[in-house]
């Protein structure tokens, strides 16, 4: 018994034709995120653009609570990123004006918003990237950008606070509300990226990402009424 | 069969010769794969088993380093070659950071920590940092500064776009120049290499992220001793590494250029974005009461005329 011998099985061409028929099962179930069917064409539109929403839905959920890792990562799409930054965009932007300071409220312009947003993301993908994580580069910036979603709300809430008549007490209530946004913004993203980087590494690829919600946490609290 | 990875020897129970009960999973074997003959009996040797001391902690990465010299480096365009760029580990970093603000005069900064492997994720990070918590303090500190009066402070983003020009611009355009200037003018005994340049210069503005946020305390004189403090603990380090690179005669203009850019990028810094709103606050503020006094001199002297008149 020196060893168990491999048994090959060679067969014969076989010659005959072979028939039969195939069924496809679950033709009528619409998960499968992108690959073509022949019933897209033929649904109402309402049902095309329900489906995109319920999966961008679904990734916010998922954002708010980040139990399940693997729905944002397998099926990334980048609706959910493009929605969030254009809305802080557009409320984040200084107020119309040229350079002369009495009108001009000093923050960020739109595309200033959206080169932070966007090529920081890439940036932060590239990084963790090039430190040997392996994680593919648009899942990544999926992830950056659905974790945005955290400092977008605590905008809108600084936002509405915002017409009130401001205090201390009111700016210590806006700096607490952005940094929970940060805090979460950034639990998330690392419970959905933490794993993909080598060991050793971690720390070196996660610093780069608290610097990234840092950034616009930062936006967020300046931002501020005339 | 074929899918199995396992394969079973027979212990022979003959006193010249053991088997070792070995497993061997097919996908990750660290080192070089053995091949056995399973006929005969004999005991197996390994050098690259995963249970050496010292390897506990490198994964399958550090064994295609080891082999690296004997690989052709991977050409500019590829990946890979900005992948050996970023191949650290987080206390490396921490400790080129470190060994950048504190110099100690016998021992290079440069052949110690960077020699073997320079990186580029600590400098590109270094100098991000650097703008941001420069913008960040100098929004802050202008807040301070206009904090009691009634001043409708408006934060600046534009500091942002000057910062990143500034430091971006020092941290590649200085190596580059100083590299070229070595490779043309310096003498043979030490080379520096283009990466360990920017590597050492990118390293040498961690200090300024500390010194930056320390200037937001507003007295005067505190704040120049701190940009000398920073300055000189991080341009001596630099110093130290230029310092055997450069030929004799000319060392003493190139090595006080070194420091004297390194002083300039960090006093510029400071006045722009942290000095500068003192003086214009007080030349603002100062016509306004005497617009107020001769409005209400005038205002009384209108009222007083018609009154003697009745």
């Amino acid at each position: 018994m020196s060893g168990e011998d491999a048994k090959l099985d060679v067969f014969e061409d076989f010659g005959a034709s072979v028939e039969g028929e195939m069924t496809v099962p679950n033709q009528q179930k619409s998960q499968q995120h992108g690959k073509p069917e022949f019933n897209t064409l033929d649904e109402p539109i309402r049902d095309t653009v329900l489906r995109d929403v319920k999966a961008v839905g679904v990734k916010f959920f998922h954002v708010l609570y980040p139990k399940e890792k693997k729905s944002l990562l397998k099926e990334w799409d980048l609706w959910g990123p493009l929605v969030l930054c254009t809305f802080m965009a557009m409320v984040l932007r200084g107020s119309s004006g040229s350079s002369d300071d009495s009108a001009n409220d000093g923050g960020p312009e739109v595309a200033e918003v959206f080169v932070i947003v966007w090529i920081g993301s890439m940036v932060v993908t590239l990084n963790s990237k090039l430190l040997g994580g392996n994680i593919s580069f648009f899942q990544s910036v999926c992830v950056l950008g659905y974790c945005l979603l955290p400092t977008t709300i605590a905008l809108i809430v600084c936002r509405i606070i915002l017409f009130l008549q401001q205090n201390w007490f009111l700016f210590i209530l806006r700096f607490v509300l952005t940094m929970l946004g940060f805090g979460w913004a950034t639990f998330a993203s690392m419970v959905f990226l933490g794993d993909s980087q080598p060991p050793g590494r971690k720390a070196l690829a996660v610093y780069p990402i608290f610097l990234f919600y840092f950034v616009i946490s930062w936006l967020v609290i300046s931002h501020s009424t005339t | 069969m074929a899918g199995s990875s396992l394969i079973d020897m027979e212990i022979d129970t003959s006193a010249d010769s053991q088997l070792q009960f070995q497993e061997f999973p097919a996908s990750n074997v660290p080192g070089p794969v053995a091949e056995l003959d399973v006929r005969s009996s004999h005991t197996l040797t390994f050098n690259h088993s995963p249970d050496t001391p010292g390897s506990d902690t490198e994964g399958p990465e550090s064994e295609l380093l080891r082999d690296g010299p004997q690989k052709p480096s991977p050409s500019f365009w590829t990946f890979e070659f900005y992948q050996k760029l970023f191949d650290v580990d987080t206390q490396t970093v921490v400790d080129r950071i470190l060994w950048s603000m504190i110099p100690r005069p016998g021992h290079s900064y440069l052949q110690h920590h960077i020699r073997p492997k320079p990186d580029l994720y600590g400098p590109f990070w270094i100098c991000t940092t650097l703008i941001f918590a420069i913008a960040i303090s100098g929004n802050l500190a202008n807040y301070l500064q206009t904090a009691g009066k009634d001043f409708h402070w408006k934060y600046n983003f534009r500091v942002v776009t000057y910062a990143a020009s500034a430091v971006y611009s020092y941290a590649w355009i200085t190596p580059m120049v100083l590299w070229a200037y070595l490779r043309w003018c310096g003498g043979q005994e030490a080379r520096l290499g283009f990466l360990e340049m920017m590597c050492v210069y990118g390293y040498s503005l961690s200090i300024y992220i500390p010194v930056s946020i320390l200037w937001l305390i507003e007295v005067d004189w505190l704040q120049w001793l701190i940009l000398g403090v920073g300055a000189a603990l991080s341009g001596s380090v630099l110093l130290m590494t230029a310092w055997p690179a450069v030929q004799k005669t000319h060392r003493l203009p190139v090595l006080a250029a070194v420091l004297g850019l390194h002083l300039l990028l960090a006093a510029g810094f400071m006045l722009c974005f942290f000095h500068a709103p003192h003086t214009s606050l007080t030349t603002t503020t100062t016509p306004q009461p005497a617009a107020v006094v001769s409005v209400s001199v005038s205002s009384t002297s209108a009222a007083a005329q018609p009154q003697p008149q009745h």
